[in-house]
């Protein structure tokens, strides 16, 4: 059973985190870079899936990816159900997923990233919304590569967890 | 899809918007404060000399003013004359353009006036160059601009050179305009400026909108495709005007004609 203290650590560090992930995500960056800016808030919501599957769901991300939608004035409802996706597709490789090395997990971290900003893509080709340029494909790529930043930021984050959790 | 095509969500997202409000401040305090810096670390001598240039291009301003108002004087008695409204005028403020980056695939950005400043939806935005964009969207405390180079955006213009009429759409991709239904054979050449006609009553009349800096006629077509650069400056301002422009009032026999039009 954890105790009290280290689930409200571990509840700051997740509202913390996602707090970080929205202002990352409408960081103002050069034109040049927009394409670049890794999916912070995507990779934040499947990392923390990843740790508390049993805690965090679809229905998380889903909340999640809407409050997106409000501030960065997209679509209302395109990110939920883009985070929602996403989210489903990672709990259902879950099992896989955690016996992998960090490498392999960046790996498919960025194959969901790139599948969901396809998706994307094609819902605005569908709803004759101006569509993305295809360079924002990039952006599973610097995904990919934040994913193993996590592991080193939530370092004590991961050890406590790895005790309470008994998987 | 409701989002698309209807607007019942939008006072859902405007309230909504404004409980994420702290978001987006702490996300522009660093850029302001450098900003803020950067007027206070100034050197007393750069001072002086911004001071001698501002003063200097003040008496220049001033002396057009003069010139203005005695042409605004003859235009309002020539007005008088025809017996037709005379417009002109309204009222203008200031604006912040928060250092925040909305999704890729939208031309807007967010300012810092709201509900709380009487800004009302479709309001228009200029800057000392020209026409921004129009309010859409408007917040308690901020509102999102639609940038005239949106997909969404279509602006009527005319020619400043010989007052031929066409709309202005934004193109997302290029950060251009294009000019909507030119015959191939209209005389537009490279350079001409178009300024808003005040057609759609939404933007005030004669502000730049933009200069013509592409044409492509193409053989076959019978529309020309002509590309117009805004003459806002609308990546670098990071201060906006919003105005209040005195609407012409329609003749209500007009008006009845336009809602037996629509309904």
């Amino acid at each position: 059973m954890p105790n009290k203290i280290d689930t409200l650590r571990t509840s700051l560090a997740v509202i913390c985190s996602l707090l970080l992930a929205y202002m990352l995500m409408i960081w103002p960056l050069f034109r040049v870079l927009q394409p670049l800016r890794p999916q912070w808030l995507l990779v934040i919501v499947l990392f923390w899936i990843y740790l508390r599957p049993t805690f965090f769901g679809v229905f998380f991300a889903c909340f999640l990816g809407i409050l997106l939608d409000l501030l960065s004035g997209a679509v209302l409802g395109v990110n939920g159900l883009l985070f929602s996706l996403a989210s489903y597709l990672l709990l259902m490789w879950l099992p896989h997923f955690r016996f992998c090395s960090i490498r392999r997990q960046s790996l498919v971290i960025g194959g969901i990233v790139l599948a969901i900003t396809g998706f994307h893509m094609w819902l605005q080709a569908l709803s004759g919304q101006p569509r993305l340029p295809a360079i924002y494909l990039l952006s599973a790529l610097t995904s990919a590569l934040v994913w193993p930043c996590f592991f080193f930021v939530f370092k004590t984050e991961l050890n406590r967890l790895q005790l309470i959790d008994s998987w | 899809m409701l989002d698309i095509q209807t607007s019942k969500l939008d006072t859902f997202r405007s309230i909504a918007t404004t409980a994420l409000l702290p978001i987006r401040y702490m996300v522009d305090l660093p850029v302001s404060t450098v900003h803020w810096l950067t007027a206070r670390v100034a050197t007393a001598q750069q001072l002086v000399a911004e001071n001698a240039r501002l003063r200097a291009h003040e008496l220049l301003l001033e002396s057009k003013l003069q010139k203005l108002l005695a042409l605004e004087r003859e235009n309002a008695s020539l007005r008088s004359l025809f017996s037709s409204s005379s417009q002109l005028s309204g009222h203008a403020m200031m604006a912040q353009i928060l250092a925040v980056d909305l999704d890729p695939s939208l031309q807007q950005v967010v300012i810092d006036k709201g509900q709380i400043n009487q800004a009302y939806n479709g309001q228009p935005v200029l800057d000392a160059y020209g026409v921004i964009g129009q309010l859409i969207n408007v917040g308690y405390m901020t509102s999102r601009v639609l940038l005239i180079t949106d997909a969404h955006s279509a602006v009527p213009v005319e020619n400043a050179r010989n007052g031929a009429r066409s709309v202005a759409v934004g193109d997302s991709k290029s950060g251009r305009l294009i000019l909507f239904g030119v015959p191939d054979s209209k005389d537009i050449q490279m350079g001409d400026l178009f300024l808003t006609s005040g057609l759609g009553l939404r933007y005030p009349v004669g502000y730049p909108v933009g200069k013509v800096t592409a044409i492509d006629h193409q053989s076959g077509k019978s529309f020309a495709t002509i590309w117009l650069e805004p003459a806002a400056h609308i990546d670098r301002s990071r201060q906006v005007l919003l105005a209040w422009p005195e609407r012409a009032k329609l003749e209500s026999r007009v008006k009845d004609q336009l809602h037996m039009k629509v309904t």
